[in-house]
């Protein structure tokens, strides 16, 4: 069989859980080509999931059990706390997130709310040191990257958490009409009556 | 009293500060004299006169207008408040109940010039023309202060710092989505009732142009122009708005959305247990399982031993009923025997010599196993002679060793 290239190294990395996204020169290149449908059917004759996300990056589809893992929830509550701070703030949450990088002594979770803090200690999560352990499981899973000593930034495939914060919206019932139904609307309307005028 | 413009011009070009502070505190609003002359007072700094003085001109021009009998409280006048709203850029946006006032409006005086015209009545022809006149000029303008609202809202998200939060920025623009965008589509709609009078109001005006005697030509011309001028502005307005104010309401909405999810899971968190809270918010990443799974090693192992140990035929085993006995059998047995076998010799004077004597074809080990059984048995009594050693020859041996007697052990 023609194997398609670099494939025991792209094995090597989405087996334990990580986002292969542009950061990943080599590896990315090599999935996002043209030989996709070969990785895909090969991992499929094991039993695993090959997904390209919509935002350009690649993972293996983790079954349910992969959820029962204390890092992930470590992950999970840092992340949410991260997202309600910078909303809180009024600043707009996807491109705060990707366009700035993050100092560690800059992060709210110790320091703004007291509820915060509950929530990081209800998973484990005590004090500084743990939370650069938090970060670092980001960066295992190639969601975030260090760049420097004290400062890291989100990477692409921290778009997986972010789906799931639309989807939690949806599920609580407070979720906002993205797509605004009055403008749809308006535009649609402004076409029919432009040609209504050409004709 | 007519103000004149001139002093008018002079005094708000001098005061502006005073004006724009005034009209936002006020916000439409009265205000009492006592408040006039604070604000007078704060901006008595930036000119040589006296606050009465001032407060004084500011009633003189008509800037500010009593607002009822007793002079006490003030309102900013209209026409004043428009034109700051004008040169600041500070327009108000027009509610929808205004632009369905002036669909009505429209409407009424549409019907009022046709009726002129087919009585030929041109007083009231010029009277319903003069008022189409100004309200379609006061529609235009509307939607151009809806225009320039839309902007100057959008601008002061983009540039205002302040600590509000995405969900209360967000409440904000889906209220002017609400209030003020949605009513233009009334405007715009094919088949809604602006569109319909619009047509009405073309179609009576451009009756009008062919009727010289009645009306004049050139103002139903002009008319026409403004009525498809005002309906080609409600378009790219609307288009404008929509571009400017669309993007800002999708990245709210999302960030609102997002927030929302976050607040709501940490909420969750708080509320249940984490093995619930776990399955519903968190994200699960890929991890094989590799439990009770053979390592590569194990598996060339494996491979090996099977290439390296060919499959041999089973063993056969001979099922068939045999009279022979077996040769440990037979030795047991020529064992057995030997005690019978000697004692009818007894006594004998060398035990080796008799057992070599009488099975000659014998190996060595098997006559040494009849003398050690000869030798301990409890019906006999062995022991060495003086004699010298003799030599005892088996098939592939030859023994040497000193003759032991035999006899019949006392009872």
């Amino acid at each position: 069989m023609n194997y398609p290239p670099h494939l025991r190294e792209v094995f090597e990395k989405l087996k334990n859980g990580y986002h292969i996204s542009p950061e990943d020169d080599v590896l990315y290149s090599a999935l996002n080509s043209e030989r996709y449908e070969d990785y895909a059917d090969y991992f499929a004759g094991l039993g695993i999931t090959l997904r390209k996300h919509e935002h350009d990056f690649y993972y293996f589809e983790p079954e349910a059990e992969d959820k029962n893992s204390p890092r992930l929830a470590k992950i999970a509550v840092f992340s949410f706390i991260l997202i309600d701070h910078i909303a809180n703030r009024g600043l707009p949450v996807e491109p705060t997130i990707f366009a700035d990088s993050f100092t560690m002594r800059g992060l709210p979770h110790f320091s703004t709310l007291d509820s915060y803090r509950s929530r990081l200690e209800q998973v484990g999560v005590m004090d500084y040191a743990d939370l650069r352990e938090v970060i670092n499981h980001l960066k295992n899973v190639g969601w975030a990257k260090w760049v420097g000593d004290d400062e890291f930034r989100f990477l692409r495939p921290f778009h997986r958490l972010l789906s799931k914060c639309l989807e939690l919206a949806q599920q609580s019932g407070q979720n906002a009409n993205e797509a605004s139904p009055i403008l749809n609307q308006g535009l649609a309307q402004k076409h029919e009556s432009e040609n209504e005028s050409h004709a | 009293m007519i103000v004149p413009p001139k002093e008018f011009f002079q005094f708000c070009a001098k005061h502006v500060g005073l004006l724009r502070e005034l009209e936002q505190r006020a916000s439409g609003a009265d205000l009492s004299d006592a408040e006039i002359a604070n604000i007078a007072n704060n901006h008595a700094l930036e000119s040589d006169e006296q606050p009465a003085f001032v407060t004084k001109r500011l009633k003189e021009l008509r800037i500010l207008v009593s607002a009822d009998q007793s002079e006490e409280y003030f309102l900013m006048a209209e026409p004043v408040r428009a034109i700051l709203r004008y040169l600041l850029e500070e327009a108000k946006p027009a509610s929808a109940e205004t632009v369905q006032s002036y669909i009505n409006q429209l409407q009424k005086l549409a019907q009022k010039l046709k009726d002129a015209l087919s009585t030929e009545n041109p007083t009231l022809a010029e009277l319903a023309l003069a008022d189409t006149t100004h309200t379609l000029r006061r529609l235009h303008d509307d939607v151009s202060a809806t225009h320039v609202s839309v902007l100057a809202e959008v601008a002061r998200y983009k540039t205002d710092r302040r600590p509000t939060s995405v969900l209360e920025k967000y409440q904000r623009i889906v209220w002017w989505m609400q209030q003020y965008i949605a009513p233009m589509l009334d405007v715009i709609r094919v088949n809604g009732p602006m569109q319909a009078t619009f047509a009405e109001v073309e179609e009576v005006l451009e009756n009008a142009t062919t009727n010289a005697l009645v009306i004049s030509v050139d103002a139903a011309e002009r008319n026409l122009r403004l009525v498809r001028v005002t309906r080609r502005h409600a378009l790219n307005v609307f288009e404008q708005s929509g571009k400017e104010i669309a993007p800002l309401y999708q990245s709210l909405a999302r960030s609102s959305n997002l927030a929302t999810g976050a607040a709501w899971a940490l909420d969750s968190l708080r509320l249940g247990t984490i093995e619930e809270w776990m399955q519903q918010a968190v994200v699960g990443v890929f991890g094989l399982r590799q439990q009770e799974a053979f390592s590569d090693k194990a598996i060339i192992g494996a491979v090996e031993r099977v290439l390296n140990n060919p499959p041999a035929p089973p063993p056969t085993v001979n099922l068939e009923h045999s009279s022979n006995k077996p040769a440990a059998m037979q030795h047991r047995h020529w064992l057995d025997s030997l005690p019978d076998e000697i004692t009818k010799e007894l006594p004998v004077t060398d035990m080796l010599g008799w057992l070599n004597a009488r099975y000659p074809q014998s190996e060595a080990e098997q006559l040494l196993a009849g003398f050690s059984t000869l030798f301990f048995h409890e019906r006999f009594r062995a022991k060495f002679t003086s004699e010298a050693t003799h030599n005892y020859e088996t098939p592939h041996h030859l023994i040497c060793a000193h003759p032991v007697r035999l006899e019949a052990a006392s009872k």
